[in-house]
């Protein structure tokens, strides 16, 4: 059974994608915990120590994805969960993907990004069978 | 390694103690049998049930603010329902404990109900016991938002808090015959509304056996009442065996049928049952079933 947190961090109060990933994500047979809007890094990292997640999903509308993921990585690193995949989703350009992943992203899904897609990559964790 | 902030000091001496916690739960859900408390107060747990919508999470997020105040240090176990068609769950409980989301001695563990009935999942019992044994002083258990089958909770809490609100007034006739007769407090949540005491006044007449006392109004938004409701949760049981017998009972009925639904795994089985179910023959169906169980 694959848990996942789904967080908003920062000042971005669009939380519509996030609710509709929630809600594909639980059809798709996961425990999705999701914990509201304006998370900081700290109160994320807690919350993913504490749900002992699998995946830790951002949904970023602001444009402040590089530097608030940033810091999502680095709490998480030094809360214990480095290991832990982060996923990033929202209005990220694609310019940004790269450098997304450099900072230690497992996946990112810019706008556009199909619901199969998304799927696909819980569906290859190996969570996803156990 | 990047040095912590001054002010993070006390998140992170936390830290150590909800890894432990957290990796602890995660094996009790996986089906280990996790740790047992050493004697506990009396008043260590508290179970707030109620339909959805009422205000528990609220509630149980001003109840923690008081047991910090006090220096305890808290566990919120929340379970939500998962979906019978695919297994999935979505968990919402902790959006209203956020109050509480930096405070190293708040820990909060979402759980989903992983098809079990009785308002629990299988693993609660033990998650309560691991929780005080690895030295948590009070824990709350939010069930899932329900009726009056939902009794589970009471074979496993000290206390057990029924939450309704002023909008909730109909609803009261769908719990009254079971988790009515369960709990030891009832709170009328969003207090402050139009409707509240009238209510109060209609469940005094048909609650029978715990004391008018025990029901009280309260606002988790505004504060009223909860100083009351507190003590209330804090007084020592009355050990009403007969009541924890009955949902003890319960619950075991429900871990039953969790593992009669779990040797229906096998095809050969679980065809031969719905073959007789469907032939009009249900008893012929039970026992074909708990015959097959007993050799699986």
């Amino acid at each position: 059974m694959t848990r996942v947190l789904l967080a908003k961090p920062g000042l971005d109060g669009h939380d519509k994608g996030i609710k509709v990933l929630a809600t594909i994500l639980r059809d798709a047979g996961c425990e999705v915990i999701y914990t509201g809007l304006h998370q900081t890094p700290q109160k994320i990292a807690l919350a993913a120590v504490q749900e002992d997640v699998d995946v830790i999903g951002l949904s970023m509308l602001s444009g402040a994805h590089v530097d608030l993921s940033r810091d999502v990585i680095e709490q998480l690193r030094e809360a214990g969960l480095g290991e832990r995949p982060v996923i990033v989703g929202g209005n990220i350009p694609l310019r940004d993907v790269a450098l997304l992943t450099g900072l230690g992203a497992a996946a990112v899904f810019p706008t556009g990004t199909s619901y199969e897609e998304i799927i696909g990559w819980f569906a290859a964790l190996p969570t996803a069978t156990s | 390694m990047t040095p912590v902030p001054v002010e993070d000091a006390a998140v992170a001496e936390g830290l150590v103690r909800m890894r432990e916690l957290a990796g602890a739960l995660s094996d009790v859900e996986r089906g280990g049998a996790g740790l047992r408390a050493a004697p506990r107060p009396s008043d260590a747990i508290l179970g707030l049930v109620g339909p959805p919508g009422v205000g528990k999470s609220s509630l149980i997020s001003a109840l923690v603010r008081r047991a910090r105040d006090r220096g305890e240090r808290v566990v919120v176990l929340a379970v939500d329902p998962s979906s019978p068609m695919t297994g999935g769950a979505l968990l919402g409980d902790r959006i209203r404990l956020a109050e509480h989301a930096t405070d190293p001695g708040v820990f909060v563990r979402s759980f989903a109900s992983r098809g079990h009935p009785g308002g629990l999942s299988a693993a609660i019992p033990a998650a309560v016991e691991t929780a005080l044994a690895l030295g948590w002083d009070r824990v709350f258990i939010e069930p899932v938002g329900g009726g009056q089958n939902d009794v589970d909770v009471v074979a496993c809490a000290d206390h057990v808090v029924l939450v309704v609100s002023p909008e909730s007034g109909d609803d009261i006739q769908a719990l009254k015959a079971g988790i009515l007769e369960m709990v030891d407090v009832i709170a009328i949540n969003k207090a402050d509304r139009p409707g509240a005491s009238t209510l109060r006044t209609m469940l005094r007449s048909q609650w029978r056996g715990r004391g008018q006392g025990s029901i009280v109004l309260v606002s988790a938004a505004d504060g009223t009442g909860l100083e009351d409701l507190d003590d209330r949760t804090r007084e020592v049981g009355d050990g009403d065996a007969s009541r924890r017998d009955a949902a003890l009972v319960s619950a075991v009925l429900n871990d039953a049928s969790v593992a009669l639904r779990a040797s229906l795994a096998d095809a050969t089985l679980r065809s031969a049952v719905i073959d007789l179910a469907r032939a009009g023959d249900r008893s012929a169906a039970i026992r074909h079933l708990l015959e097959g169980a007993r050799h699986a």
